[in-house]
């Protein structure tokens, strides 16, 4: 399986080192949806709240959920996931679903990372005590990126125990040369 | 029994379910552009601005 050329190689993992993997996976992308369902929470509280320190607590909370746990989370699929998936037949590059999965984390680390300094500096005008006079659109725009990235992570959940048909051209390749054995 | 075969000797060809995400994906980046080349910059913020906008398109409905 390892010999032949090709984008991606997949070799066979043992059962317990894969299950473990597999376990890890499943915590890390399963704790990401659910700290940044928690992070849409605070950010809904923040925003219609009429209480100053609600507010602030709110905003204090959403900088330390972020910081701490959703973006360590938001890594950590994107090293069990490309392990699980070459450790077994399923490939990285072979089937659309996969590749969907993938896109998916890396496009909403990106937006995270995006998200980062606005978080902090809501963070900071909380601590400071003056988030009641800030602009309200930075508050209306967390609310807005976490509900799309609460949505985008049900996605690649859903597509994880779906998993869709569909063989990448990349992959049907793949699986015709393991078929027929090379011509020596 | 379908008459329909696929060639064995080309791939197959992309599922339905790609080709519609891949759509909806595009809808939004051009969404995103749209809202940009409006006014709506991603200075300061970054791509949050547009999805601010977004949340003030859903608070006006």
């Amino acid at each position: 399986m390892a010999d032949r050329p090709g984008i991606e190689t997949t070799i066979a993992m043992p059962p317990l080192l894969r299950k473990f993997v597999l376990t890890a996976h499943i915590t890390f992308a399963v704790s990401w949806l659910g700290a940044v369902a928690g992070f849409l929470a605070l950010a809904i509280v923040g925003l219609k709240s009429q209480d100053t320190q609600v507010m602030n607590s709110a905003y204090l909370g959403m900088d330390v959920i972020a910081r701490f746990i959703i973006l360590p989370l938001s890594f950590a699929p994107l090293v069990t996931g490309p392990i699980l998936s070459l450790g077994t037949p399923w490939g990285l590059f072979r089937h659309y679903w996969i590749l969907a999965k993938l896109f998916i984390t890396i496009l909403s680390t990106f937006i995270l990372l995006i998200h980062m300094q606005p978080i902090s500096h809501l963070s900071h005008l909380a601590m400071d005590g003056i988030l009641a006079g800030a602009d309200s659109s930075l508050r209306i725009q967390m609310v807005a990126a976490s509900g799309a990235a609460v949505m985008a992570l049900l996605v690649a959940t859903a597509l994880a125990v779906y998993k869709p048909r569909g063989m990448t051209a990349y992959g049907w390749r793949k699986q015709y040369e393991e078929r027929i054995p090379p011509q020596t | 029994m379908s008459t329909n075969r696929p060639d064995p000797n080309s791939p197959p060809p992309m599922p339905r379910w790609v080709k519609i995400s891949v759509g909806i994906f595009i809808l939004l980046i051009l969404l995103v552009i749209i809202l940009h080349l409006m006014g709506f910059g991603m200075g300061g913020h970054g791509i949050g601005e547009a999805s601010w906008l977004i949340a003030q398109v859903l608070k006006q409905l």
